[in-house]
């Protein structure tokens, strides 16, 4: 299968399903809370109608705020494109070394903190200064943990680090602690509990959601599904390091059945994943935000414990 | 079974040096409580993992004593008194949680530097628990020194004596079955009366922060 | 083999005094009568090692050496003077109410185990020995500094069991290094701690091993022996103890584990080959611990403290007549002895002087002299003992110190003498308020008691008898035959010949 057929396979597959993922998440939180729940398909219908939608824009904003949408889905798409989330060895894969994944992850932060200032309201400022401090306190831990798998694995593109494969990367056990840091660092970056509420209308408890109360309409939906991109993102990633399972990769030949099974291989972790994560935000409350300063060291020291372990064991 | 042992034991290290680590950023008591059996329970292990492998008998009743007193009874012993005092549960420090994570962390580079300076290194049966040893010392006597309730310095004081306990395991030593009885039976005392004491003190004076037994200065 | 008999014997004390059959009022009578049998089993044994007749003894885990002889004798020496004043120590405060019945059985256990503990440490060979019973002594201790349980005494007391027992599991490491090099030097398991066959084969164990061994046991029961800057622990728990208790402390438990660092010190320095290393230590903490009391107790306004601060002076100076030289061992013995007996008498008169005003704070108390001039006279007996006048022990002692000092290290022994000054100026000037001027705001004592003179109590009795052997004691140490006792006692634990 050549590189160009895989990565197109992966874009679609993944863009496809993301904003299914959110609808996953918020139909088994339901379900464990005992409530009947939208249907997993809501936010099809959702993003559909805010496409239609007429936008409404302040006029003390300026040309950033008409960039910032397009700038985080952009960062998204990017994502999806290169990283081994279906596939491994796609066209774009040299692309996905950690540093850049780091640095495009924290463009798309930094332009919705932008976007969330640039409206001049007092909410937008609040989020945008809450987002900041819990973008920069985990910048370090991300660069530890993919510095960590990296050192394991000898490549530096994370397309690399899956495909020496899952397993073989937890046979060193040091990375286990790297894997426990990703899944804090995720729930920080995808404002998830107990970093951020993302189902909360209470305007003084948001963080991500502050942001982007001023959008409507189009850049709404576009903003929506750049967020759902990264929760898709940040799942498969994680059950790809996690569990050792079939790619389609590059020198295979095309084989129905074979891809048929990835597929459903990737329906179903993004089903685990939504379930877990489900199952986490019943489980837990969310942190007072003076305590993410603690959250955060706690990541970064067991993403350093595991970035030193691999170095010296 | 030895070489599962084998295999498991660097978990039961790590488990070990872990807990203790953790323990500093947590300002809850029965956290605090959980994470200290945690640590005496991968100890044992670690202890029991050690006498299969070199086939040393004297280690056995070392493991199982670790097991049972600090890993069962002082952690039991200590939620009663706790509970039946009143205590509040929240605990109190000098420094935030997350700076004593850092200063705990600095420390455990500390201890590895000094690793390397001490004549044990070359002699020491296994260099990992020696540092292990010295690591979870330290982190108990930062936690004696840093905080500043009662409770927390009597887990300290417990950290200090599991890393004097590792420490045995590391430099081999053999002490008589009659001695180690003595060892844990004292420690199970100390902690019985320390726990009696911060009972008086809850009872006296309403709380278990140490700021009010500061009167006597001259 | 009898003397475990004789140990486990004792320890069926403690347990009849806590027994409901056993009547309170027997509870003091049995602490007397335990503290006699013991006192007469040590000096039969003991006696014969320490007039040189037989030659020292090892029984398996216990140890019979001229200095332990010599520490255990004065042990069971304040054990039983201790048991004597306490029958009017509880007996006065339980006729007025102050305590309940059970806690003069808790005093009374604790105490029994207390003095167990230390002859333990004294006569032990084993060093896993040495350490519990260090430690069992810092658990019986505890229980009873937070004896009355209010404000000071429960943070006297935790202090006094935080540091302590962190103290002393440092000196457990200092212990498993000392094993350590044991079995890296070849010794055979059942030996490795035994004190006897390591300094049979001190040579065999590795210098650097011994030297970071002598550093955290120094350090760890330096804590226990109250060197500063580890001893802040010391005036909290020595002024709130009950006043017997507080003789037992500041007189004999400071110098059992003093005693346990010497031991230390002697395989440490067969091993490093030279005393002057470890002598190091000991000069440096010495100076600082004779140091800093000085300057303290120029402001001290309790007579407890004054007295606790005096103890860690004492102990420095112990330190620092050993740091001197292998000869400073020699006045070292004298000072022991001599602190001892001074020590515990004066804390013996500050007990009375409590029983009767309640307070010891010198600002509350009226001229001691003219209410109870018994306990006055015999109070200011003892100070002037402690501070080294003519006629005492410590005088002989601190002569020859600073004769020795003088020759060898003049600069610091200039600093002591300086420090010893600071301490005699403090205390004879609040002693000298204590006896014969009232403060102003003075708890005047009932007239119906006024009129009636003090009677003479146990404790004037035994605060006599201890003032009398000092004074004995320090004319025969500056006769050649105490000279001659104390050396041989000093040789014993000498690494090298004096």
């Amino acid at each position: 299968m050549s590189p160009l057929l895989l990565t197109v396979i992966q874009a679609v597959l993944v863009l496809g399903l993301a904003p299914l993922t959110v609808g996953l998440v918020r139909w088994f939180k339901a379900r464990l809370q005992g409530r009947q729940g939208a249907v997993p398909w809501l936010p099809y219908v959702a993003l559909a109608t805010m496409l239609r939608r007429e936008m409404v824009i302040s006029e003390s904003t300026s040309w950033v705020f008409r960039l910032v949408p397009f700038v985080v889905c952009a960062t998204g798409v990017f994502l999806v494109l290169i990283l081994p989330l279906v596939s491994t060895g796609s066209a774009l894969s040299a692309y996905s070394h950690f540093m850049l994944v780091a640095g495009v992850l924290a463009l798309g932060s930094v332009f919705l903190v932008l976007g969330g200032l640039d409206s001049a309201s007092a909410f937008g400022g609040m989020g945008s200064s809450r987002e900041m401090t819990i973008a920069s306190l985990v910048e370090p831990a991300v660069f530890a943990v993919f510095a960590a798998f990296a050192v394991a694995s000898g490549h530096a593109t994370i397309d690399g680090m899956v495909q020496t494969g899952g397993a073989a990367l937890l046979v060193t056990p040091a990375l286990l602690f790297s894997l426990i840091a990703l899944v804090l660092i995720a729930l920080a970056e995808n404002a998830r509990y107990p970093v951020d509420n993302p189902a909360t209308h209470l305007e003084l408890t948001m963080v991500h959601e502050a942001m982007v109360l001023e959008y409507s309409g189009p850049y709404l939906a576009m903003v929506e599904y750049a967020s759902a991109l990264r929760l898709t993102v940040f799942l498969l990633l994680l059950a790809n390091f996690t569990v050792p399972t079939s790619f389609l990769f590059h020198p295979s030949a095309w084989q129905t059945g074979a891809t048929a099974a990835v597929l459903v291989g990737t329906f179903l972790k993004l089903l685990l994943g939504s379930f877990l994560l489900a199952l986490l935000e019943t489980s837990i409350v969310k942190m007072r935000f003076y305590r993410m300063q603690e959250y955060l060291s706690l990541a970064f020291v067991i993403a350093l414990a595991g970035l030193l372990l691999t170095l010296f064991l | 079974m030895i070489a599962t042992l084998a295999v498991l034991e660097p978990l039961f290290a790590v488990v070990f040096l872990f807990a203790s680590v953790l323990a500093m950023p947590t300002f809850r008591v029965k956290s605090l409580l959980r994470l200290y059996a945690c640590s005496s329970i991968a100890l044992a292990l670690l202890i029991f993992s050690f006498a299969v492998r070199d086939a040393s008998g004297h280690l056995y009743p070392l493991a199982l004593g670790t097991l049972f007193v600090k890993g069962l009874v002082i952690p039991a012993l200590l939620t009663n008194a706790i509970r039946r005092s009143g205590a509040s549960e929240r605990l109190q420090s000098s420094l935030r949680a997350a700076p004593s994570l850092f200063v705990t962390v600095a420390a455990l580079l500390v201890t590895a530097l000094l690793i390397q300076h001490l004549p044990f290194a070359a002699s020491a049966a296994s260099a990992h628990v020696l540092y292990l040893s010295i690591a979870v010392a330290f982190a108990g006597i930062l936690m004696m020194v840093l905080r500043r309730d009662v409770f927390s310095q009597m887990v300290g004081f417990l950290f200090i004596e599991n890393g004097i306990a590792a420490f045995s395991l590391a430099t081999i030593v053999v002490i008589p079955v009659a001695i180690e009885v003595g060892i844990f039976s004292i420690v199970l005392l100390a902690v019985s009366m320390m726990a009696l004491l911060s009972h008086k003190v809850q009872e006296l004076y309403g709380t278990s922060d140490t700021a009010s037994l500061r009167e006597l200065t001259d | 083999m009898h003397l475990t008999l004789a140990f486990l014997a004792l320890l069926a004390t403690p347990l009849f005094s806590w027994l409901p059959v056993v009547p309170v009022k027997a509870v003091r009578g049995l602490g007397v009568l335990a503290a006699s049998v013991a006192a007469g089993f040590v000096w039969t044994t003991a006696f014969p090692v320490l007039l040189g007749r037989v030659e020292m003894r090892s029984l398996g885990i216990w140890f019979v050496d001229p200095m332990s002889a010599l520490v255990a004798s004065l042990i069971v020496l304040v054990y039983l003077a201790t048991a004597v004043v306490s029958v009017r120590y509880l007996g006065h405060e339980r006729h007025e109410r102050l305590v309940t019945d059970r806690q003069v059985r808790l005093y009374y256990v604790m105490m029994h185990l207390f003095a167990f503990a230390m002859l333990v440490t004294a006569l032990a060979n084993h060093l896993g020995v040495i350490w519990f019973g260090l430690e069992a002594t810092t658990l019986a201790t505890t229980c009873l500094v937070a004896f009355y349980a209010k404000d000071g005494a429960l943070e006297a007391a935790w202090k006094y069991i935080l540091l302590c027992s962190t103290g002393i599991a440092l000196g457990l490491v200092g212990i498993l290094m000392v094993g350590h090099a044991a079995a890296v030097g070849g010794l055979q398991h059942a030996d490795f701690l035994y004190l006897d066959t390591l300094r049979m084969h001190a040579s065999s164990l590795s210098p650097d091993i011994m030297r970071w061994a002598f550093v955290f046991v120094f350090v760890g029961i330096g804590t226990k022996v109250g060197f500063v800057p580890l001893h802040t622990w010391l005036p909290d728990a020595h002024s709130k103890t009950p006043s017997p208790i507080s003789a037992m402390l500041s007189g004999i438990l400071l110098n059992v584990a003093f005693v346990t660092i010497l031991r230390f010190k002697g395989v440490t320095d067969l091993a490093l080959g030279g005393t002057e290393w470890t002598e190091k230590f000991f000069l440096v903490f010495g100076i600082l611990s004779v140091l800093l009391p000085g300057f303290i107790l120029l402001i001290q306004r309790n007579y407890k403290r004054m007295l606790a601060y005096s103890s860690i002076e004492h102990m420095g100076l112990l330190a620092f007549s050993v740091g001197l030289g292998p000869l400073g061992l020699v006045p070292a013995v004298m000072h022991m002895v001599g602190h001892t007996l001074a020590k515990s008498a004066l804390f013996f008169g500050a007990g009375e002087i409590l029983l009767r005003w309640k307070t010891t704070k010198l600002d509350h108390l009226p001229a001691v002299f003219t209410h109870a001039p018994r306990t006055a006279v015999l109070f200011l007996l003892a100070i002037l003992g402690i501070l080294a006048m003519p006629g005492s022990t410590l005088f002989a002692s601190e002569y020859l110190m600073v004769g020795y000092g003088i020759n060898t290290h003049l600069v610091s022994t200039l600093i002591v003498l300086l420090g010893l000054s600071l301490v005699a100026v403090g205390m004879m000037r609040h002693t000298l308020a204590l006896l014969f001027e009232g403060a102003p705001a003075a708890t005047e004592v009932p007239p119906a008691v006024e009129s009636v003179r003090e009677p003479w109590t146990l404790t004037h009795a035994v605060m006599a008898g201890e003032l009398a052997l000092l004074g004995a004691a320090g004319v025969f140490f500056l006769l050649p035959s105490g000279l001659a006792f104390a050396t041989r006692v000093a040789q014993s634990i000498s690494s090298v010949a004096l």
